[in-house]
């Protein structure tokens, strides 16, 4: 099984949702086998299927589908298998303090004041203005999409060997992270204001 | 362990359902044949309860209090009834906390009420099957929260069942569907019945149900369009009835019954007749006037059909099918609705009022073993978090994660020597506490004395395969399990639940020796009838003595009927129709062959 190297793995291998979920460890995963294995084990763990059991065994049922249930939603997403990647890689991206795109720096002034803006106009400008942030919100999502469409490219270009540490793949990737952080939040926020 | 049955607690009407040969079925009333029963309870005033169709009738006809539609309440406050509500229920006068009726001297929380109608269907069960039922799964709204959900369970333990899991509606009806049809791709359930309205969005693979999202409104359904129809009519008669109760509860059984027809026909007439107070009213809508009416009611579920879809990741085009659950979806503007959202034509096949219980008896099939291709995987409904600093709600486990599901925080003390910490648990979407549902509080104690921060207490929120929450707590330093008191917000503590189920064990007893007694006058009564007839037909063929013997033993019996001993007029009843059986006989005798 071809594996990238942990670098410095927090996780113990058996806590590795990629072992957990019999995968090999990389960041560049198969969708359909991880939902087959998820399933499989599954029809193993649930709790619908041993509540005959003695408590420990109902207690074990519980607490291993929750993990099965946490390793298969962190990799089935890409957003989240690559900060999960990153992690145990020894890289932990910041949540709290995520930095504005250079590149996006001047747009997303004006999304943040036009937000600012919509509390306190009303008539005519807060329509003209909902209309401006909707558009945004469409320019935002396709610049998240595109965004992950590079992270996927990362993933697969993956080494097999040699040591992760050195590789400027994780300094892009943190990059590419932190810019859909940022751009998802910006997101969140127009559909908080229009959605009101 | 025995046989699981699923049950369907419905707002309108509640069943009970086996696995048997393969297939749900539902557990039909041995008398009557009925598989419906409706969840009404009537306290007559003369101190009997009763259920179902007979609450129905009693409460149209006699006087007392009749109760309907009580899962509307269940893990719910006195702040969240509603205008409406107050026409319809005689509550108690508390404004905060859990609610409560009054009925007569008593009060009653809605799990109580609901456990009566439990208790019922396990009757009805138990006289069907000829065994004695315990373990069921019992059916709520898919978007029920953990208040709700732990008022259901309680109902249960209340009636004395093992509540072996708690089952999303929709989720039911698509085990229901899919065990037929056997197949794969994606369904939406569109639940909308007496009280509630869910949404969910499933993936069907090879046996295994995963629900991909869930929405819903648990204040929204029949009962809506109901008491809008009754004050639609009731301002075309006489607008001050309107905060009568008595006139309220007759005009939106009327409206009810009104609704119902208009789901066949064009028109229909609403007729509130109420002879004891001269109400005779008649009016006539149309279709077209009922859906005027109500559309807005209806409309209310399209944002959160749509809010599911895209949460699920889907767009309405991309789902193959989609299933038609409860009452409410006979209407025919509810099905025109669902087939503009997912643009294809709805799954009515199974009866919408039975769907979800014969799907909690596929899971009771799945839970014993027998349906061993089958399994659910399913999600909560509203994201669980708890209150920090400035009345901010933190999220801990977001919307529709697959269910069981656990997460874990680490608390401490903010100034020396604190002995306890006090976690307020909410459910909801909002950034503010003020603006989600509190669930409960719990409070970490004893913790011991020490400088602030020192303390550490990792704490376990897990959220089991029914959506139930359970807190757990460990003090790290020791490794000590930390000790918990939970005070549920809406809701009752596990002593008062217990102090019910004995109260409950108690009256059941008395129930039981009160029925004994009923039926011990009846067989009385009628063997002292036909005594006394045959006394009168017989007289000359009795021998000297025997007819004061029988007359003696006659007497005996009426004065043990009047007391409350029905094994003494078992007794007594025995003893007369051994004096009586020689004069039957020669009354016979004389009566000729003809008669034989």
């Amino acid at each position: 099984m071809p594996k990238c190297p942990a670098g410095a793995a927090r996780a113990s291998a058996s806590e590795d949702y990629f072992s957990l979920l019999g995968l090999p460890r990389q960041p560049s995963i198969d969708l359909a086998r991880l939902e087959s294995r998820y399933y499989k084990l599954m029809r193993k763990v649930h709790p619908d299927l041993h509540y005959k059991g003695s408590r420990e065994e109902k207690d074990a049922s519980l607490k291993n589908s929750a993990l099965i249930t946490t390793a298969y939603r962190t990799l089935k997403d890409p957003v989240e298998r690559g900060r999960y990647w990153l992690e145990i890689n020894g890289e932990k991206l910041s949540q709290d303090n995520i930095q504005v795109p250079k590149d996006l720096a001047e747009k997303a002034f004006d999304i943040i004041d036009n937000l600012n803006r919509w509390k306190s106009v009303s008539g005519e400008g807060k329509e003209h203005l909902s209309a401006a942030l909707a558009e945004s919100g469409k320019m935002l999502g396709s610049m998240k999409a595109e965004s992950i469409k590079s992270l996927e490219k990362n993933f697969s270009r993956c080494p097999k060997g040699g040591s992760y540490k050195d590789s400027q793949l994780l300094t892009e990737m943190k990059e590419i992270l932190s810019r859909v952080s940022y751009i998802s939040s910006l997101i969140r926020d127009i559909e908080k204001t229009l959605g009101a | 362990m025995g046989r699981i049955l699923g049950i369907d607690l419905g707002t309108t009407n509640s069943l009970i359902a086996m696995y048997d040969k393969g297939s749900p079925q539902i557990i039909p009333d041995s008398k009557s044949g009925e598989k419906l029963l409706p969840s009404a309870i009537f306290f007559s005033e003369d101190g009997s309860i009763h259920f179902g169709s007979r609450a129905r009738s009693l409460g149209l006809s006699s006087k007392g209090v009749l109760l309907t539609s009580v899962k509307r309440f269940m893990g719910r406050g006195m702040e969240d009834v509603s205008e409406d509500d107050r026409r319809a229920y005689p509550f108690t006068d508390a404004l905060s906390g859990i609610i409560k009726f009054r009925v007569g001297q008593r009060e009653y929380t809605p799990p109580e009420l609901s456990a009566y109608i439990l208790r019922a269907l396990r009757e009805r069960a138990e006289s069907f099957l000829k065994e004695s039922v315990s373990s069921v799964i019992i059916t709520v709204p898919a978007y029920f929260n953990d208040s709700q959900r732990q008022a259901t369970k309680d109902a249960g333990r209340i009636a004395g069942l093992d509540v072996l899991r708690l089952l999303n509606e929709p989720t039911a009806a698509s085990l229901a569907y899919g065990i037929q049809k056997k197949e794969t791709g994606r369904i939406a359930v569109f639940d909308l019945g007496g009280g509630t309205f869910d949404i969910s969005i499933l993936k069907l693979k090879e046996g295994l149900f995963e629900v991909l999202a869930t929405n819903g409104d648990t204040r929204l359904g029949g009962d809506d369009i109901d008491n809008r129809l009754a004050l639609h009519f009731l301002k075309n008669y006489k607008e001050e009835l309107i905060n009568e109760r008595e006139v309220w509860n007759a005009s939106r059984a009327a409206a009810e019954q009104a609704k119902s027809k208009l789901s066949q026909e064009d028109s229909a007439e609403f007729i509130l007749s109420i002879p004891n107070r001269s109400i005779d009213f008649k009016q006539d809508i149309s279709r077209k006037q009922f859906e005027g009416l109500v559309q807005d009611i209806i409309e209310r579920t399209v944002p959160i059909c749509l809010s599911a879809l895209k949460d699920a990741g889907l767009k309405p085009e991309e789902i193959d099918d989609v299933v038609m659950v409860g009452g409410s979806t006979r209407i025919p503007f509810v099905r025109a609705r669902v087939k503009e959202i997912f643009r294809r034509e709805p799954h009515t096949e199974l009866n919408p009022e039975e769907v979800v219980a014969l799907g909690a008896a596929v899971e009771a099939s799945i839970l014993s073993g027998t349906s061993e291709e089958m399994l659910l995987l399913d999600v909560v409904p509203l994201s669980l978090g708890i209150e920090t600093f400035g009345g901010v709600m933190s999220r801990l486990i977001e919307r529709n994660t697959t269910i069981p599901t656990i997460a874990k925080e680490i608390f401490t003390t903010f100034v020396d020597n604190q002995t306890s910490v006090d976690i307020h648990v909410l459910q909801g979407e909002r950034e503010l506490v003020k603006d989600n549902r509190s669930l409960a509080r719990f409070q970490l104690k004893p913790i011991p004395p020490l400088p602030a921060g020192v303390p550490r207490i990792e704490v376990t929120f897990l959220l089991d395969a029914s959506g139930l929450l359970n807190v757990k707590a460990k003090e790290m330093r020791t490794g000590q399990e930390q000790g918990i008191k939970v005070t549920p917000s809406y809701g009752l503590t596990d002593e008062q639940v217990e102090k019910l189920l004995l109260e409950s064990i108690e009256h059941a007893r008395e129930d039981v020796a009160s029925r004994l007694l009923i039926q011990a006058r009846v067989d009385g009564g009628t063997i002292v009838a036909a005594t006394k007839k045959s006394l009168k037909e017989g007289a000359d063929l009795l021998a000297s003595g025997e007819k004061e013997k029988i007359e003696a033993a006659v007497t005996a019996l009426e004065e043990a009927m009047k007391g409350n001993d029905h094994n003494r007029i078992k007794e007594l009843i025995k003893a007369l129709d051994e004096l009586t059986i020689p004069l039957a006989e020669k009354i016979i005798v004389r009566l000729g062959p003809g008669l034989t």
